[in-house]
């Protein structure tokens, strides 16, 4: 049999690629992320039952399928109009808390941890996880295995499986859960809230303790002033499975507040010739290019999104971290790009304690999990926190029930034009006159690490990592150096 | 004592080829289950470990299918002897529809990490052995020389769904070649291996390239 290799050039083909075009002076004109997209969603979508979206759209990705089920299952209880009993809308939320907490510690041990416990400037063969565990010990890497294994678990309790969960339906979910899961689920919460509280502590003593670290977070090379967007509960508190969705400017003053379903009259789409991802943007404000700033229509999501657009937690020890967060960064709105790591941190300690919450809540066992829809299918739209931010589902159906469209924005897109920015923000600090720092390829990762793109690309797990590449372009656009990780 | 094998399909089934992993496993599954090959009966009384395994009379032969990235991938091979591996994938060095095996060491230029995503199966066997768990000695990969994994559909194209059949076939043999040659794997361990967590000893004794 034909033995071959993982090929470079097909790893890199529609991957993560990096243009940059340098001026006559040889300082950066323009900086170009191009990612892939994946084709003909809304025409495979098309002609299909809309109770089969919430089994499809997680599909699309291999690691934050939850988030997907859950829009989709919202957007299916607008399109039938019907409003699940409280009992089913606590499960949901509390199958919601594990897949946040599921995701928020993978992502802080595999890919903040390195950088900070590590060091930005240490040798990647050694900045992964796996020098972290080497350097901070087993008994600790045992302990995020372990968590996130309970997170798993309570995925599956609830949603029949881990990934790909088949629980929710139009108008709430598909069974409830008994007294005895409902206990193990206690104890996983009480645990959980301990290691939340315990990783938020690491973070401490490994980052804030060094002052170089928090000059990095804070440094104007990962920072932009940008509009900021979340859902919020009624008290507009951080809410990741419901509420309003709320806009503060770059000063942190609310632009907007509004429902899902209104999503199209405040976000627009701008399109881009060398990207298939476009762009999204407040219609309000405008697109003005790839800059920041209160003129430009511009916004991120994600983690220190959702603690920007918010007043505070609705948990105790979250509440705390959350104030500590704002007074040691100078007050809110942070701008921080990196900064989205500490924030990932506090939304873990409200996640385990709001799944805790809902665990001893009365109703949570009770069997009146749905409403069963009567009314006839017409539009809906879904929209939830996914670990990465907002994402938004929308459905058009004839009236049975058939797709007719079918519109996603995901919390990439939506954080697309801002990772742009933080490309050429990156390559404008270390490319000057024609020299190319060899720190470049570095800080550009340091920034998506903080935003955790996803490109809707993860089962391709044999290439299995989005292959990073820069090519430099002088001002005839002759090719003058291509850069590797 | 026989090896403890894994046979895991990766892929995703509604993205075109990029299925091609999965059906191969599903038609290992169905070869295996329909008795072309009398001495790998089916024993399907004994304790399923999920909807997607296949449990063999003669040895824990389990069949799994996933499409998934990360440290998921550990929770599925954890505690095995023998990972055969299959996935599509789009390559220059081969054809569009050739079977192919991965080179060992393929896998190493990925172990850095830029997104979730990075994590991926090489930093997550390599993760698992610093845990300490039972990671599998002896993991084979197979590709199914993909055409299309970008584009939203069911089904493959025309020359990689002709290969799935072949896929399976090779996997087919190298499930007996582990069978049958490789007696001195260490015994199954009673614990459960299949929730992400567990210590086994690790106790390798056999290795191949």
């Amino acid at each position: 049999m034909k033995r071959i290799t993982i090929d470079p050039i097909t790893r890199l083909e529609g991957h993560g690629k990096i243009e940059i075009f340098l001026n006559e002076q040889g300082d950066v004109e323009n900086a170009y992320f191009q990612i892939p997209e994946l084709r003909g969603f809304e025409k495979f979508c098309e002609g299909r039952p809309a109770e089969e979206m919430p089994r499809i759209t997680p599909r699309i990705c291999g690691v934050c399928p939850e988030a997907h089920h859950l829009a989709s299952a919202k957007a299916l209880d607008d399109l039938f109009q019907v409003t699940p009993p409280s009992p089913g809308k606590k499960l949901r939320e509390l199958f919601y808390c594990a897949h946040q907490i599921h995701s928020h510690i993978a992502h802080f041990y595999a890919l903040a941890a390195p950088d900070f416990v590590m060091g930005p400037g240490a040798r990647p063969e050694v900045r992964n996880i796996l020098g972290v565990v080497q350097k901070v010990g087993l008994e600790i890497g045992g302990q995020v295995i372990k968590h996130r294994a309970y997170a798993q678990e309570i995925q599956a309790t609830i949603g029949g499986k881990a990934t790909h969960p088949v629980c929710g339906l139009p108008g709430g979910m598909s069974k409830a859960i008994s007294e005895a899961e409902r206990k193990e689920i206690e104890a996983k919460a009480r645990s959980t809230v301990e290691f939340a509280l315990f990783s938020l502590q690491l973070f401490r003593d490994v980052v804030l303790k060094n002052q170089a670290y928090v000059d990095l977070i804070l440094s104007d090379g990962y920072s932009m002033r940008t509009y900021y967007m979340g859902l919020v509960d009624e008290k507009d508190r951080v809410n990741f499975y419901d509420g309003v969705i709320r806009v503060v400017d770059p000063q942190g003053r609310e632009v907007l507040r509004f429902r899902g379903s209104e999503y199209l009259q405040h976000i627009a789409e701008h399109v881009e010739p060398w990207s298939y991802l476009k762009f999204p943007y407040l219609k309000k404000i405008g697109w003005k290019g790839f800059v920041d700033g209160a003129d430009s229509g511009v916004y991120r999501v994600a983690p220190l999104a959702r603690l920007n657009v918010a007043v505070g937690m609705a948990t105790s020890r979250a509440q705390e971290a959350y104030e500590e967060m704002f007074s040691t960064l100078g007050g809110k709105p942070v701008h921080a790009t990196l900064a989205n790591h500490w924030a990932r941190l506090v939304e873990l300690v409200y996640a385990a304690e709001r799944l805790l919450e809902l665990a001893v809540d009365p109703e949570i066992t009770d069997p009146n999990v749905r409403t069963i829809p009567t009314a006839t299918p017409r539009e809906g739209v879904g929209v939830v926190e996914a670990p990465r931010g907002t994402l938004f589902h929308h459905y058009v159906t004839d009236e049975k029930g058939i797709i007719q469209k079918a519109n996603l924005i995901v919390a990439t897109g939506n954080n697309h034009a801002a990772i742009c920015m933080s490309v050429k923000k990156a390559a404008q600090g270390l490319i000057r006159q024609g020299k190319v720092d060899d720190g470049l390829l570095n800080m550009v990762e340091m920034a998506f690490r903080a935003y955790d793109p996803c490109f809707g690309c993860a089962t391709h797990t044999l290439p299995g990592q989005m292959p990073m590449v820069a090519n430099i372009y002088g001002p005839r656009g002759e090719r003058l150096a291509t850069l590797r990780q | 004592m026989t090896a403890r094998i894994v046979v895991l399909g990766l892929g995703n089934t509604i993205l075109t080829d990029d299925g091609a992993g999965i059906y191969a496993v599903r038609r290992l599954r169905e070869m295996l289950e329909g008795g072309q090959e009398a001495s790998l009966s089916a024993d399907l009384s004994a304790p399923a470990a999920g909807a997607d395994t296949l449990r063999l009379a003669r040895a824990p032969v389990t069949i799994k299918e996933a499409s998934l990235a990360g440290f998921n991938l550990l929770d599925l091979v954890v505690g095995f002897d023998v990972l055969l591996l299959v996935d599509a994938m789009k390559s220059s060095q081969a054809e569009v529809g050739e079977v192919c095996q991965l080179a060992p060491g393929s896998l190493e230029p990925t172990l850095r990490l830029s997104s979730i995503h990075g994590i991926n199966l090489a930093t997550a066997l390599e993760f698992g052995r610093t845990m300490g768990w039972k990671m599998p000695d002896v993991i084979e990969i197979y590709v199914i020389v993909a055409q299309d994994t970008e584009t939203f559909g069911e089904g493959c194209t025309v020359p990689v769904a002709a290969a799935v059949p072949r896929a399976a076939e090779i996997l087919r043999e190298r499930v007996e070649f582990f069978l049958d040659g490789f007696p001195s794997f260490p015994a199954p361990s009673t614990k459960d291996t299949s929730e992400g967590g567990p210590k086994t000893d690790a106790g390798p004794s056999a290795t191949t390239g």
